[in-house]
C-alpha cells in the first residue's frame, strides 16, 4: 500500500518527507504492594516502549490529512515530532526542508501546533493582548498584523470577545480563538492535535467550515489528530491511519470507508465435491470477491477458501454458499486489520467529548 | 573560554530578539494587574513578617542593653541595632526581587505543556526568566508602600547607603544575583526531564536557599568555618553578599573578590544549564495531549 501508487507525481513537490521514523520510551514498571515500592527504589525495571515504529509518508503542499487511530496508538506522538517538539530515536523527517527537531526560528515561523487540551491564550488577559505578544515573538509587521486579526476574526467571528478576558469566555469561544492566535503568522503547515475536543456539535461545525474553507483559501497544509470520526469525514480527503506505532492505511477517506464495510468470508470445500460443484464455486469468488490493494483479496489452498467481500454483497453470497453441497467451515469475520478502523466508524455520531 | 562564548552568545541571542522578550516581560506586568487581592495579600506576607522581626531584634537590643535610644544600644556579634535593623529590610527586599523556587517550569515539563512554547520562535528559558523579572518588578510595585512605612517606622535606624562605589558594585551584584536565582531555579526544575517526581529536591532547594542566603540571620553570626563554606556557594551572594555591600561591611577587596565569585558561578551555571536542557529535550516526550 505505498503511498507512490496512489500519488505518483507527488514526491517532487512535496513538503513533508517522513522516512522509517521511530520513537521510543523509556519506562519502568512496578509491580503493585509496598514491598515492590521499596524494591523499586534499588532496582527498577526498564521497558522500551515504541511509540512510533519504521513509519513512512510523504504530504503535499494544501493537503489536509487525518491521523487517526486508537488511543495510545503514537498519532499525538507522531504529531509532535512533525512540530519539533520531540526527537525522532531514528529516521529522517523533513518538515519545509527543516529538520524539526532542530527548531531553528525560520522552522518554528512557518508552522504552527495547536492542542485542542491545552491552550496559548493568557487566561487573565483578554485574547487580542496574547495576540500582540505573539505578533512580537513572530515578529509579525504591524500592518499585516492588523489586517490578518481582521481577517480571522471575521472568518471566525471573534470580533467582539477579543477584548474580553480569556478566563470568562466559554469553551468554544477560547478555542476559536486560539485558532486565530495560531494563524496570525500565516503558517504554511498547520498540525492540530485533536481541534474539536469538548466542543459542542454547532461549534465543531463552525470550526470545521473555518478549516476547511482557510485550507482552501490559503493552500496551507494541514494534518489534524482526532478519533472522533466527523472531524475526519469532513475535513481529511486523506487519511493516515495508525496503531500500535504503524501506519496500516494510507489513502483516500473513500478507500478506508470501502474497506471498513468489507468482511473476510471462508470456508472448506471437501474433496467430495464434484468438478462440477468446484467450479461453481470458483465462479461465485470471482463474482464477489472485491479487488484489494495487494491484490490478494480471495486465495484457494487445499480446499480452504477465503475471500474478501463488500459488506453489502456478503447475504447474497452466503446464501449462495449454502445451496452448495460439501461445504463446511462457512465463517464471516471482519478482516483483522481492519477491526479498530470498523470501530473508529462505529462510534461515530457520538459528542465530541464523548472521549475526553 | 566554553562557558564565556555560552554566556556571550545567550547575551547576543537575547539582545537581538530583546522585542520578544520585552513583550513577554510586558504581558506578564499586565497579566499580575489583573489579581488585586495579590497587593493586599503582598502587604500582609511582607509587612506583617518583617515588622515582627524588627520589633524583636528591637526587644533584644533594648533588653541587653536596658536602653531603647540607638546610641547606647551594644552590638551583637559585630553588628549594631542600625545594622541588624537594616539588614532585615534590605535581605526581605533581595528575597522578593530574587525568586527562588519556581514550580511552573518543571511542572511544564511533566505536563507536556513545554510542548506550547517549544513550537514557538522564542528561547523558552529567556521568556521564563522575563516573566521572573516582570514578577519581581510587581514585587517592587506592591510592597514598596508597606516597606515604606516599616523603612519610616525604624528611620532612626536606618542606614542609608550614599556612596556612589557601593551602589555601583550592588547595582552589578544584583544583576548577578538576579541571574544566579535564576539558574539555580532552572538547574533544579530541569529535573523533571529525568525524573517524575521533584519535590524533595525542591523543598531542599527552598530552605537551603533560603538559610545560606542569609534570610534568617546574618551568616556572620555562624562560626567561622560554616560562614566560610557557604560563601563557596552560589546562594550565598544574591543576597546576603549584596546586603553586605549595602551595609558596607566588606572591603573594596573583598568586594571585587566576591563579584569574581558570583561571575563564575553564573558562567558555571550558564554552562550547565543549557547542557541540561538540550540534553533535557532529547528525553522530553510531551506527554498528554
Amino acid at each position: 500500500m505505498s503511498i507512490a501508487n496512489l500519488l505518483p507525481d507527488e514526491a517532487a513537490e512535496s513538503i513533508i518527507a517522513v522516512d522509517k521514523l521511530k520513537r521510543s520510551y523509556t519506562t519502568y514498571h512496578k509491580e503493585p504492594g509496598l514491598l515492590n515500592s521499596f524494591k523499586q527504589l534499588f532496582r527498577r525495571r526498564h521497558k522500551v516502549k515504541v511509540a512510533v515504529d519504521d513509519v513512512s509518508f510523504r504530504i503535499r503542499r494544501g493537503e489536509f490529512v487525518g491521523l487517526i487511530g486508537p488511543n495510545g496508538a503514537g498519532k499525538t506522538t507522531l504529531l509532535k515530532v512533525l512540530a519539533g517538539v520531540i526527537y525522532p530515536t531514528a529516521g529522517a523527517v523533513r518538515v519545509l526542508g527543516h529538520s524539526p527537531h532542530l527548531r531553528s526560528y525560520e522552522f518554528l515561523r512557518s508552522i504552527s501546533f495547536v492542542s485542542g487540551q491545552r491552550g496559548q491564550l493568557w487566561m487573565e488577559l483578554p485574547p487580542l493582548d496574547t495576540f500582540h505578544l505573539n505578533r512580537e515573538i513572530y515578529e509579525i509587521p504591524r500592518a499585516q498584523f492588523e489586517e490578518r486579526v481582521a481577517e480571522l476574526s471575521d472568518m471566525l467571528q471573534i470580533d467582539d470577545i477579543l477584548t474580553v478576558q480569556a478566563r470568562r469566555l466559554s469553551l468554544g469561544q477560547r478555542r476559536r480563538c486560539e485558532l486565530a492566535l495560531a494563524l496570525l503568522h500565516d503558517p504554511s503547515v498547520l498540525l492540530l492535535d485533536e481541534p474539536t475536543i469538548g466542543l459542542d456539535l454547532p461549534t465543531q461545525r463552525r470550526v470545521h467550515d473555518f478549516l476547511r474553507q482557510y485550507n482552501r483559501h490559503r493552500q496551507v497544509t494541514v494534518i489534524l489528530t482526532s478519533h472522533y470520526m466527523p472531524d475526519i469525514e469532513n475535513l481529511c480527503p486523506r487519511v493516515l491511519f495508525i496503531q500500535n506505532g504503524t501506519i496500516i492505511y494510507n489513502g483516500s477517506q473513500s478507500g478506508l470507508n470501502r474497506l471498513a464495510a468489507t468482511r473476510r468470508v471462508s470456508f472448506a470445500l471437501s474433496s467430495k465435491a464434484t468438478e462440477e460443484q468446484t467450479r461453481a464455486v470458483t465462479a461465485l469468488v470471482r463474482r464477489f470477491a472485491v479487488v484489494a490493494e495487494d491484490g490478494v483479496s480471495a486465495g484457494e489452498d487445499g480446499g480452504q477458501y477465503s475471500l474478501l467481500v463488500d459488506g453489502s454483497v456478503v447475504r447474497e453470497l452466503v446464501a449462495e454458499l449454502i445451496a452448495v453441497d460439501h461445504l463446511t467451515d462457512l465463517r464471516v469475520e471482519a478482516p483483522p486489520l481492519e477491526d479498530s478502523i470498523i470501530d473508529l466508524f462505529e462510534s461515530r455520531g457520538g459528542a465530541g467529548d464523548s472521549h475526553v | 573560554m566554553t562557558s564565556l562564548r555560552a554566556v556571550g552568545g545567550l547575551v547576543i541571542a537575547m539582545y537581538s530578539h530583546l522585542p520578544k522578550y520585552a513583550a513577554a516581560f510586558k504581558t506578564q506586568l499586565q497579566a499580575t494587574q489583573e489579581y488585586r487581592a495579590n497587593w493586599l495579600l503582598s502587604i500582609l506576607c511582607e509587612g506583617v513578617p518583617l515588622l515582627g522581626i524588627l520589633l524583636f531584634w528591637s526587644a533584644l537590643f533594648a533588653a541587653d542593653t536596658g536602653a531603647t535610644d540607638a546610641s547606647a544600644a551594644g552590638a551583637v556579634y559585630g553588628y549594631s541595632q542600625a545594622e541588624v535593623i537594616s539588614y532585615y529590610i534590605v535581605i526581605r527586599v533581595l528575597n522578593g526581587l530574587f525568586p527562588s523556587v519556581w514550580w511552573e517550569v518543571g511542572g511544564n515539563i511533566r505536563s507536556g505543556h513545554l510542548a506550547d512554547f517549544l513550537t514557538r520562535p522564542i528561547d523558552y528559558l529567556g521568556y521564563y526568566t522575563s516573566l521572573m523579572l516582570a514578577t519581581s518588578s510587581q514585587y517592587i510595585l506592591a510592597t514598596a508602600g508597606v516597606l515604606a512605612v516599616v523603612a519610616l517606622w525604624f528611620r532612626e535606624y536606618l542606614i542609608l547607603q550614599t556612596d556612589f562605589l557601593s551602589w555601583l558594585l550592588i547595582a552589578v551584584s544584583m544583576v548577578l544575583g538576579f541571574a544566579l536565582s535564576c539558574l539555580v531555579g532552572y538547574l533544579v526544575q530541569l529535573l523533571a526531564f529525568w525524573f517524575e517526581d521533584t519535590t524533595g529536591v525542591l523543598t531542599a532547594q527552598h530552605f537551603l536557599v533560603t538559610f545560606a542566603s542569609g534570610f534568617y540571620f546574618p551568616l556572620d553570626f555562624l562560626p567561622g568555618w560554616f560562614h566560610a563554606v557557604l560563601k563557596t556557594l552560589p546562594f550565598y551572594y544574591p543576597h546576603f553578599f549584596t546586603t553586605q555591600l549595602y551595609l558596607g561591611r566588606v572591603n573594596f577587596g573583598e568586594a571585587l573578590v566576591g563579584i569574581e565569585i558570583e561571575v563564575l558561578w553564573v558562567a558555571v551555571l550558564v554552562v550547565v544549564v543549557r547542557q541540561q536542557w538540550r540534553i533535557g529535550l532529547r528525553r522530553f516526550s510531551a506527554v498528554g495531549g
